[in-house]
């Protein structure tokens, strides 16, 4: 290998090691600057390093090779005396070392002799503090804490005799088979009873697991091994020598093994109390119940992790909500939410126990019953657990039926109630520009607080005492201001950030980079917006996380923000983030959905979202621990009576919802054009009408159809449509994401973005939907913005925040070489359209500090940027001197030789221009246009369903 | 101590401080004494005693070295030369092991009894020389640490020590070596 690139690697990889593990990969993206392969090999690197835990980490010979057992106890023979003991046979052997039936020659009875490793009884006070824990435990005399008899040392070695049980091990009688319910929660509060009386003695057992319990066969249970923990203690969680130096996977199963029981502050090397216990027990409990374990994983590091942060799968669906909910709460990451005594567990345990023995006999009259009635012999033998039906799905307590506040014409968006729930603010762009409007519930005018700016004043919020508002405004260059209600005392607080929110304390705002409107504007070029916080009375920023974060919501007690972002494959899901910021956001939704504008219930029990996963946007929720983000529940929805939801919030008085319901509409227009002014000509003339969306529209040269999104059908498809917009083929017919279709200039293919494969990459479809191939290969980088070249022997694309690179569009996808663009492109740069003369390229930056038009030119492998603030989607004129290029509601053209550009078309706000198209003779021009129009609705919340 | 043992305390001293040739005369001395060690405890026939190589190591230190004249630079280095042996010697004897086994039946039996290294950590154990092999013609140094720390059983200080770099580098170029190798031995299993 060459020596640079092992340097490379190996600097690499000790960068990463340095981040936290959730965040080396995004840190390898940036660092590997689209080097794949590097990116790949330092990957797993990382990956083998956290898979390889304690391998190589004890010398050769202490635990390995030439003598299998050289850090176990030395065997005893049958027949061979330790003490006053005479090994009968041998029980078994564990971590803890080795167990053996013998005979307690001096009072002749038998005894069950444990002999302890080597490794731990190096330390004298240690094996001290272990006896004394030990003995303490057995003095309890607790009928479920084994006896000991004995602990001593002969030979130099250290042994403990217990009374001898007749049984088996909670872990044989589990690999028997499953458990019957009532078994299950006999044996449950059996080992709760035993902690309880251990607890109220201060001796944790530290190490509960079905190996250490043993059931008599007739059901009585006991624990052992109290105390014996504590000898491994001041090694490693893990006892050092049960970590196998060389064997890479074999042993791993048998460690994972005793891992799995381990409490999240075990994991973390926390100080220990009874709690931890209380979690392990949990584990077992659960283990029982659905004879798994709770938190697995392919590697030790795995297992911890999903100790750590994963909540563990439900057990059964037939089984009783209470004890799921007693699983549950034994479960809690954090000790402070879970059962605070083992007595308190116990309780839970025994009253589902007699409430289960109700309902049995119930249902046993009812079977009697329709016995005798029907005289049918039906199956009798039923787990009891099936006798209780799941409770229903909990109804979302929304009281009454919604209530429209707004109804002028064009949207009405970002409504934000005043902590009373009173008076509600939103934008909207009524008074031909946009402001911010003050109105009161029940009545039907609003007063804009920002008449006297003529800039555009947007996302309003009420702050937490309702004395000020936050908001967007373009006024000053750009940034977040702050006005009292009536709208005076404007107040510049940031010259950056979007969506303000308030923390509860009013002390702060959160805000995002990017501007975000909906959920759709960041889905076909997104950028990676972060997180902050400014103090609004020092104007003092602070980053609260460097991924993609968006349109934050603050926990109502301040401990957390959940918010948005997008991720692989343009999914947009929810997360939240320690309001410090310290800690790694812990993930709400992870999956191909669209799931955005998260807010917290009033009493932070609750996190709600939007999402598109019942099929139209609408109101979902989790139950949530506010304080460490750790889920209670899946997502269920909480659905509104409304179509496409947006920005939906609470009062902060919790007794009402605002929320905003849109219709959108995208329709195809044709205008004259004059390529030699760059003019239009006469008036546009609709080709579409109606609420469809023909989003992303790419004319064919012929100008007899067109290819486009149906944005805002629940599964969004391309189809080919003609003039009129009536659908020809549907060119994808899947769950994918398909987007940006580009017609080629011989008419022949449509290309489009889409994340079939997992990710984004291209992929090409003939106009009649046949065909479908994929164009690029770029596995692990972000591909973005096909570009034909004129004679359709080429594509250019984007790797996102990296370079263009051309491919051969009549090559396979595996096969291709992509041929990069020399140069430095300027930030973000997005590639659109190349000149018909082959000599250059238009795109343009969105970055909001940076936003222009760019060209590129080929011979002089040099980027121009031209109208410096803001610009999108530019195609050349035939003349290859001009392009057009849009900004909102407007088009404009840009001539590269002057770098003078004006406005061509301006359509009346809130209408917005699409995607648009020149005919090939440039006398015609194709454009999309949207309006919307949103009104804000609100409902009453009932206080029990929050 | 002997005649020899102050030899090769001054030997030690001086290859500490720089001087290379010093190693030429401590190398076979020190070799024939952890072979003639290692052999001793691989006949045995007492089962309840295991190899521990690293116990060997510090065994033919305390023999061929005058503890009163080294400090415990002067140990680091002797152990760095003792975990290069150790490591041929374990692997010599992996191999016959590894060898015999495919051979025939009729040493196995014998070999079994009186060395208990099972044929799969054998396989393992020279997986491992020959990626540790592979290791060194690509980054030296990390070879030579994973030598000093697995073989030798030297803490990163001594290791620090024996090569001159600090405790950072060290454990930079451990935690590397540790991934590359298991991702080696993972990759052929």
């Amino acid at each position: 290998m060459d020596p640079e690139r092992w340097k490379k690697i190996d600097a690499l990889f000790e960068a990463a090691l340095t981040h936290e593990p959730q965040a080396r990969q995004r840190f390898l993206l940036d660092a590997c600057n689209g080097d794949i392969s590097l990116h790949h090999e330092v990957e797993q690197l990382l990956r083998s390093f956290d898979a390889a835990g304690n391998f190589l980490e004890t010398p050769v010979g202490e635990s390995f090779g030439f003598d299998g057992k050289a850090t176990q106890a030395p065997s005893l023979m049958i027949g061979q005396r330790l003490a006053h003991y005479e090994i009968i046979s041998e029980l078994g052997a564990g971590g803890m070392g080795e167990v053996y039936l013998a005979r307690d020659l001096k009072l002749d009875r038998r005894v069950a002799l444990k002999i302890l490793p080597t490794q731990f009884t190096k330390d004298v006070a240690q094996v001290r503090r272990f006896e004394r824990e030990a003995r303490a435990a057995s003095a309890l005399n607790n009928p479920h804490i084994i006896t000991i008899h004995e602990i001593g040392n002969e030979e130099s070695l250290h042994f403990i005799a217990t009374e001898f049980i007749e049984g088996q091990t909670l872990r044989q009688r589990l690999s028997n088979g499953p458990l019957q319910g009532d078994e299950v929660l006999n044996i449950a509060t059996q080992i709760s009873k035993a902690l309880a009386a251990a607890h109220a003695s201060g001796i944790i057992h530290r190490d509960i697991k079905p190996e250490n319990v043993m059931v008599r066969p007739d059901g009585l249970v006991k624990v052992l091994d109290f105390g014996l923990a504590k000898l491994s203690e001041s090694e490693l969680t893990i006892p050092a020598s049960q970590v196998p130096t060389l064997s890479l996977q074999t042993d791993a199963g048998m460690l994972m093994g005793t891992v799995s029981y381990l409490s999240p502050e075990q994991v973390q090397q926390q100080k220990l109390d009874h709690r931890t216990d209380i979690f392990s027990l949990g584990v077992v409990l659960y283990e029982m119940l659905g004879s798994k374990r709770p938190f697995t994983g392919d590697s030790v590091n795995e297992v911890f992790e999903a100790i750590l942060f994963n909540d563990p799968k439900a057990i059964d669906t037939n089984l009783p909500l209470e004890l799921n909910k007693v699983v549950a709460r034994a479960l809690a990451k954090d000790p402070a939410e879970r059962y605070q005594s083992a007595e308190e567990l116990r309780a839970d345990l025994e009253n589902i126990d007699q409430l289960q023995d109700r309902t049995q006999s119930a249902r046993w009259m009812k079977w009697a019953a329709a016995l005798i009635a029907v005289g049918l012999l039906a199956v009798l033998t039923f787990w009891w657990w099936q006798s209780r039906r799941p409770a229903p799905a909990q109804r979302l307590a929304f009281a009454s039926a919604a209530q429209k506040l707004t109804d002028l014409p064009g949207e009405e968006v970002y409504p934000s109630l005043s902590p009373d729930g009173a008076s509600f603010v939103f934008a909207g762009p009524q008074s031909g520009n946009w402001d911010i409007y003050r109105q009161q519930v029940g009545v039907r005018s609003a007063v804009n607080l920002t008449a006297s700016s003529d800039s555009y004043d947007t996302q309003p919020v009420f702050s937490p005492d309702g004395s000020r508002i936050a908001f967007r405004s373009s006024r000053n260059g750009g940034g977040v201001f702050l006005m009292r209600v009536d709208g005076t005392d404007v107040l510049q607080v940031t010259d950056a950030g979007f969506n303000p929110a308030w923390s509860p304390d009013g002390r702060e705002l959160a805000l995002n980079d990017d501007n975000i409107f909906n959920y759709e504007a960041r889905s076909t070029y997104p950028t990676v917006s972060k997180l902050w916080a400014v103090d609004v009375n020092t104007k003092t920023r602070r980053v609260i996380t460097t991924r993609d974060a968006v349109q934050a919501d603050w926990s109502p007690h301040g401990q957390r923000l959940a918010f948005w972002g997008e991720q692989k494959g343009g999914h947009r899901d929810i997360w939240t983030v320690a309001a410090d910021g310290k800690t790694e956001p812990v993930p709400v939704t992870d999956d191909a959905f669209i799931d955005w504008n998260p807010i917290w219930s009033p009493n932070g029990k609750y996190l709600y979202f939007l999402s598109n996963r019942g099929g139209e946007m609408n109101l979902w929720r989790v139950a949530i621990d506010e304080n460490t983000g750790q889920l209670r529940s899946g997502p269920e929805p909480a659905t509104l009576s409304a179509s496409n939801c947006q920005y939906v919030s609470f009062a902060r008085n919790g007794k009402s919802l605002i929320y905003g319901q849109s219709t959108r509409n995208e329709n195809v227009s044709q205008v004259g054009f004059d390529p030699v002014r760059a003019q239009i000509i006469g008036t546009s003339t609709f080709l579409t009408q109606g609420l469809k969306r023909y989003a992303f529209f790419s004319l064919a040269p012929d100008e007899q159809s067109f290819v486009y999104l149906a944005r805002g059908e629940p599964q969004q498809d391309l189809f080919t449509a003609n003039r009129a917009g009536t659908p020809l083929h549907r060119l994808t017919d899947d769950a994918a994401q398909d987007i940006v279709p580009r017609w080629s200039p011989n008419g022949e293919w449509i290309a489009f973005l889409s994340d079939r494969s997992g990710k984004y990459e291209i992929w090409k479809v003939k106009p009649d939907g046949s065909g479908l191939s994929q164009m690029t290969n770029e596995p692990g980088r972000e591909v973005i913005a096909p570009v034909w070249s004129p004679d359709g022997t080429k594509l250019l694309y984007q790797i996102r925040n990296v370079n263009s690179y051309i491919i051969d569009t009549n090559r396979p996808g595996t096969e291709q070489t992509p041929q990069p663009l020399r140069g430095q492109a300027p930030a973000g740069f997005i590639p659109w359209d190349w000149s018909r003369d082959n000599t250059r390229l238009v795109g343009w930056q969105p970055l909001s500090d940076e936003r222009s038009i760019v060209i590129y030119s080929f011979e002089e492998e040099h980027y121009q940027r031209f109208v410096l603030g803001f610009g999108a989607y530019p195609i050349w004129l035939n003349d290859d001197r001009r392009v057009l290029f849009r900004e909102g509601g407007n088009l404009y053209v840009l001539d590269r030789v002057t770098g003078k550009w004006q406005e061509i078309l301006s359509l009346k706000a809130p209408t917005l221009i699409g995607n648009y198209a020149l005919s090939r003779d440039n006398r015609r021009l194709y454009y999309t246009s949207s309006s919307a129009e949103a009104d804000i609705w609100l409902l009453n919340v009932e206080t029990s369903g929050k | 101590m002997d005649k020899t043992s102050n030899e090769i305390t001054e030997q030690l001293i001086a290859w500490s401080r720089g001087d290379a040739t010093a190693l030429d005369k401590l190398i076979p001395v020190v070799y024939q004494e952890l072979r003639r060690m290692a052999d001793q405890y691989l006949r045995r026939e007492d089962l309840s005693h295991s190899l521990q190589p690293t116990a060997l190591v510090h065994e033919a230190y305390l023999r061929l070295i005058d503890q009163t004249k080294v400090q415990w630079q002067n140990r680091a280095h002797f152990f760095g030369v003792a975990a290069q042996m150790m490591r041929r010697i374990l692997i010599d004897h992996a191999k016959t092991k590894h060898r015999l086994k495919r051979g025939g039946t009729a040493i196995k039996v014998s070999l079994d009894e009186n060395v208990n290294v099972s044929e799969e950590r054998a396989a393992e154990l020279i997986a491992l020389d020959d990626a540790l092999q592979e290791l060194a013609q690509r980054d030296e140094r990390k070879s030579r640490i994973v030598e000093l720390r697995y073989f030798g059983g030297l803490s990163v200080d001594e290791t620090a020590e024996v090569l001159g770099v600090s405790n950072k580098t060290v454990m930079r170029d451990w935690n590397f070596a540790k991934a590359w190798l298991y991702q080696q031995l993972t990759e052929t299993q």
